[in-house]
């Protein structure tokens, strides 16, 4: 016994043709049980050629046009299955008159070319729902069924397109050199600034003193400093009234929060490259909400080369005029020194050592801030790993998943770190907080992260589970 | 026009039948993948631009599907969908298989009551694109496209690096009309399964 079925959807029309299983009958149903496919038809709407063949090639279809659908809908690119005669690709996004229509391509036997027809996307769901109904209906071949599997992450990596994969490999040749040089830009606590070779001392001060009374771009002559010094640091007799008034800190974590939120604000500001030979030694003036209310050079190369450094940006002017009136103060002994290191230490020591820096403790919330640092980073990391070995981090994350600090635990992890997630990311800053007024420093969470070829990341909390 | 109307009527074991099509797929205890609740949020966005009463919408079907214990009210509903890590109002909270399943059975409902929508609106689309007309010479596409946008701006945090990419109409609109064919292969027979499985795509 002959049956035939017909799929007919607006745009589609997909006809099964097989023979009936007379026991199949089913008290269920009057319709016969298609169970052996003889052939099968396809048409869609305005184009000329039916598809047609066996249950084999039906399969194939069908696999392939289920496998591109989901693709659609997850907009990760999936490809055709390989050795399948039937593949479906989206036509290239450049033509614009035909974006968003599906190429199919479908090789038959008896045809050198293989047969092309270029769908919408609502012709593309009427076939894919044509054959769902089909695979649905209990009466039509209920030995096949499709299967609903998502892919690993190892296939879907591997199933990114070719172009976008070969990117990354035409660099490789460079790409060692970029990796190196970009180490220079490595933040790390204090950084090491390039500079230009320096003439020595001698000729540096006879060009200062012949320099006339005008003003030099770097330099102030010697017998103009001291006028200089009382400008840039013009806040700072009345600041020497204010420390007798007002209370100073002296509560070491808030010393710790002060130093650290000062050493940010300087370290990102200072962008001047040095021209001065000798350290620069300032007294810097802290409120406890962390601007900086005044300074005062130190020594008479902080006075010359004030301008090199970003404090006089930075000092804090109240709108209304005069001094800004804080509650209470912090000094601070800030050194530029001449290879570029940024050193900040309270003025008179800490009073006593500082409790260790706040932790994020609670196991939920360190828990779910794991997932989280980790959904983040795969985010971020679109490139295809070039290195070979697994590369092992230090991160420190704060509540709400900003990377504070990083540490590379070996050379391989730092020389690759311009193609690891981590950058975008990363904001020093992050482990400052300002609550009520106050600086703070913010609670971390430490993570171990290892970064592996094959593109996946492994993360742990550092103090284990 | 197709098969499988929206189902007006569902039994308490219909509910659960309805679920338990969906295959539990291995997620952590801390929940579903960022991506799973990225694409959730969004889906449901594009809803609420194509349908003005949607969020009361999305609420009424989640009782007729007896989804209510799952998703009780707007603030639960609100809740869950705001661990959408890219939302302003994002909460880091984990979204568990069963409330995935809830909101995928609610996108699909939701997409099978707009079928007829949907396939006007990819239909003018296609036309406008063939003929390189601008995509506002359709007052029905441009309605849909200005609103979702506005949804889009609204809720979304503009700091977030996978925000930046949309930051020109253009790219929203793009991403508005994949959304569209999305939720189109919601409508399908098999397009609950198939989206439930996309969510999950390259994640296990």
């Amino acid at each position: 016994m002959v049956v035939r079925r017909k799929y007919s959807l607006p745009e589609c029309t997909l006809i099964v043709e097989g023979i009936g299983d007379p026991q199949g009958a089913d008290e269920r149903s009057t319709r016969p049980l298609l169970s052996v496919l003889v052939s099968a038809e396809c048409h869609l709407v305005g184009k000329p050629h039916a598809l047609t063949g066996d249950r084999a090639f039906l399969e194939a279809f069908a696999a392939t046009v289920d496998r591109y659908a989901r693709g659609m809908m997850s907009g990760l690119s999936v490809s055709s299955p390989p050795d399948s005669p039937v593949t479906v690709e989206p036509v290239s996004e450049n033509d614009r008159a035909n974006a968003s229509l599906h190429r199919l391509s479908v090789r038959q036997p008896d045809a050198a070319e293989p047969l092309r027809l270029d769908l919408t996307t609502l012709q593309l769901f009427d076939l894919v729902e044509a054959l769902d109904q089909m695979l649905a209906d209990r009466r039509t071949l209920p030995d096949w069924a499709i299967e609903f599997q998502p892919r690993t992450r190892r296939e879907a990596h591997n199933e990114e397109p070719i172009q976008k994969r070969a990117a990354p490999f035409a660099l490789g040749a460079s790409g060692l050199v970029i990796a190196a040089l970009a180490l220079f830009s490595l933040p790390v606590p204090e950084v090491e600034r390039p500079r230009e070779p320096l003439p020595d001392a001698s000729e540096d001060t006879s060009e200062l003193t012949t320099t006339p009374n005008g003003d030099p771009p770097t330099a102030t002559p010697p017998d103009a400093a001291e006028n200089a010094a009382e400008n840039t640091s013009a806040a700072v007799p009345e600041l020497d009234e204010a420390l007798e008034t007002v209370p100073e800190i002296t509560d070491p974590d808030r010393l710790l929060a002060l130093r650290y939120n000062l050493y940010q604000d300087l370290d990102r500001n200072w962008t001047t490259e040095p021209t001065f030979d000798r350290d620069l030694v300032y007294r810097v003036t802290v409120g406890i909400d962390g601007a900086i209310l005044g300074y005062r050079p130190e020594n008479s190369p902080a006075r010359d080369y004030a301008d090199e450094t970003p404090l006089q940006e930075l000092v804090y002017v109240p709108v209304e005029g005069g001094t800004a009136q804080a509650e209470s103060l912090a000094e601070f002994k800030v050194v530029f020194t001449e290879n570029g290191v940024l050193q900040v230490s309270p003025w008179d020591g800490y009073p006593s050592t500082p409790n260790d820096p706040p932790t994020i403790d609670d196991i939920a919330t360190l828990e779910n801030l794991l997932f989280e640092v980790r959904d983040d980073l795969y985010d971020e990391w679109t490139t295809e790993p070039r290195f070979d070995r697994d590369l092992e981090y230090r991160l420190a994350v704060t509540e709400d998943g900003a990377i504070a600090r990083y540490e590379p635990l070996s050379s391989a992890a730092s020389l690759y770190f311009p193609e690891l997630p981590i950058e975008p990311l990363y904001d020093p800053a992050s482990s400052i907080v300002l609550k009520d007024g106050k600086v703070n420093l913010a609670p971390l969470a430490e993570f171990r992260v290892v970064f592996t070829p094959r593109g996946t990341l492994e993360i742990s909390p550092w103090d284990g589970y | 026009m197709l098969s499988n109307p929206p189902q007006t009527q569902t039994s308490k074991s219909q509910t659960t039948v309805m679920l338990d099509r969906l295959p539990d797929m291995p997620v952590t205890h801390h929940g579903c993948s960022r991506r799973t609740r990225v694409q959730l949020d969004l889906a449901l966005l594009a809803i609420e631009a194509l349908n003005l009463n949607g969020s009361q919408d999305i609420l009424a079907l989640a009782k007729q599907l007896e989804l209510d214990g799952i998703l009780p009210n707007r603030v639960t509903l609100w809740r869950v969908r705001n661990t959408n890590p890219l939302r302003r109002a994002h909460r880091r909270r984990p979204m568990s298989l069963t409330e995935a399943k809830a909101l995928t059975a609610i996108v699909c409902y939701m997409a099978r009551r707009m079928t007829l929508a949907l396939r006007q609106l990819l239909k003018e689309y296609q036309q406008l694109v063939q003929q390189q007309l601008p995509l506002e010479k359709s007052p029905q596409l441009a309605f849909y496209l200005e609103r979702f946008r506005a949804h889009f701006r609204s809720r979304m945090n503009p700091r977030r690096s996978a925000i930046l990419v949309y930051s020109t109409d253009e790219k929203l609109n793009e991403l508005a009309i994949a959304l569209l064919e999305q939720l189109l292969f919601c409508t399908g027979t098999a397009g609950m399964q198939r989206f439930w499985v996309s969510l999950f795509d390259g994640e296990v």
